[in-house]
């Protein structure tokens, strides 16, 4: 490190002042001052440099620095960013929601007449059929009474006729023994309001789809602005910090 | 002047939990010497408070991540204050305009009126043995250091922070202060012997090497 022909560098004098020096380092560079005044010079206006340094005044600020509700608050546009995304997030979160809420409805309703779609004729059919049974447990003796009543309420559509007398037909010759009718009149009450509550069941499917496809696009739209307000939020907040 | 370690301790973990209270304290522990670091790096008082200000807002949001014991705080703090002031330096020499008054031109009587506007306000009443000159002279050397250097010679000489202290705040090895400081020094050295700020047998280096 250090020649004795040579200068001494700064970075050893610097670290002389500072006692960072090894004492074996320490005591070949003294050596070196006492023999040379050049570098005796150099040492004695870096000691002053640091004297000088060390006297700097300190300076009073010019006011104080605790932080108040204000300092800590967020910035306006956060603020107003925050805002957008609880709003932007709640309207996602409801509509997904509602989406949810008629696509599970539309698919109960279109899984309730299932049965039906395979054959449309046997519709009628078979809403007559539950009606008369539900009037009493045997059937081959609603039917035997209930043909003429139900044919006579209804506009009564040949293949469904055709069918039901099939089916009479069928019943009568499975059970001969018919018990009598307690109340064969009530029958043809109960058998017009049935047929319009089928026809309404197959179409409320179709306004629901269509509803759960609308607020279905809605909310991926409202979610995809969360999105982009949070990603905004995120950037607003990272630059205030 | 100083709380004790405990006390420390507890207002730390209370400010943590984002007690402004309790980070007040330490604000008041802490806000003269980040001012005057930042004071020293920038050069004038307005610079300095935004900076102390805006360290010590990034200083309370960022308070969770200190996971250090209440000794190591200060260093903490002061390398975020120590950074603030990068960040400013470094938006100063994107805006040429203003970095000619920041880093003072060559002709060193052009510069004076706006470095007396600085330094009068600032430094108060002189009640050191420097005169106001001299110290105006000191802070307009410290302002031609390279970045690195300046705030070297700001924590080490001026603060009095030890080399272990310095490298932790400024995240580098200790080798690395030893070496940059002895640079600032030598060339504060030139600078201030230049402007006859150092004794007169100092002042004959000035004459061998101009």
């Amino acid at each position: 490190m250090m020649y004795p022909g040579r200068h001494l560098l700064d970075e050893s004098l610097s670290a002389l002042l500072d006692e960072q020096l090894s004492a074996e380092d320490a005591r070949s560079v003294r050596a070196h001052l006492e023999a040379c005044p050049a570098c005796q010079v150099r040492l004695d206006a870096l000691r002053s440099v640091v004297a000088l340094l060390r006297a700097l005044p300190e300076v009073e600020p010019p006011r104080e620095f605790r932080l108040g509700p204000r300092a800590i608050a967020d910035p306006p546009n956060v603020v107003r960013l925050r805002r957008w995304y609880t709003a932007t997030r709640a309207a996602a979160a409801s509509l997904a929601a509602v989406f949810v809420f008629l696509s599970v409805g539309a698919l109960y309703l279109d899984s309730q007449p299932a049965a039906s779609p395979t054959t449309l004729v046997a519709k009628p059919q078979l809403a007559s059929a539950p009606t008369a049974a539900s009037q009493s447990a045997p059937t081959p003796a609603v039917k035997a009474a209930a043909p003429a009543p139900a044919a006579a309420a209804r506009p009564a559509p040949a293949g469904a006729a055709g069918a039901e007398s099939d089916q009479v037909a069928a019943a009568t010759t499975v059970r001969p023994l018919p018990t009598p009718v307690p109340t064969p009149s009530p029958t043809p009450l109960p058998l017009p309001p049935i047929q319009p509550v089928t026809s309404t069941e197959l179409d409320t499917a179709a306004p629901l789809r269509s509803a759960a496809v609308i607020v279905g696009v809605l909310a991926a739209l409202t979610l995809l602005a969360t999105v982009l307000v949070r990603h905004r939020l995120q950037a607003a907040s990272a630059h205030s910090l | 002047m100083a709380p004790e370690a405990g006390t420390l301790e507890i207002t730390l973990r209370a400010a943590q939990r984002g007690d402004v209270a309790a980070f007040n304290l330490l604000v008041l522990e802490y806000q003269r010497q980040l001012f005057n670091v930042c004071y020293r790096t920038l050069g004038n008082v307005e610079d300095a408070a935004d900076a102390t200000q805006d360290a010590l807002l990034s200083a309370f949001r960022g308070l969770k991540t200190f996971n250090g014991p209440a000794t190591g705080l200060r260093a903490w703090m002061l390398r975020i204050a120590v950074n603030t002031c990068y960040d400013q330096l470094r938006r100063r020499q994107r805006r040429p305009s203003e970095s000619l008054d920041a880093l003072g031109t060559a002709d060193p009587d052009q510069d004076s009126s706006a470095a007396e506007r600085v330094a009068d306000p600032s430094l108060g009443p002189e009640q050191h043995s420097l005169s106001a000159e001299t110290a105006r002279h000191i802070q307009e050397a410290i302002d031609h250091l390279p970045h690195d250097q300046r705030l070297t010679v700001i924590l080490c000489d001026v603060q009095g922070l030890s080399y272990d202290e310095a490298a932790q705040v400024m995240s580098i090895e200790l080798g690395t202060v030893k070496s940059r400081l002895s640079r600032a020094r030598a060339q504060l050295r030139d600078l201030l012997a230049a402007k006859g700020e150092l004794p007169a047998s100092a002042q004959r280096l000035q004459e061998r090497n101009p």
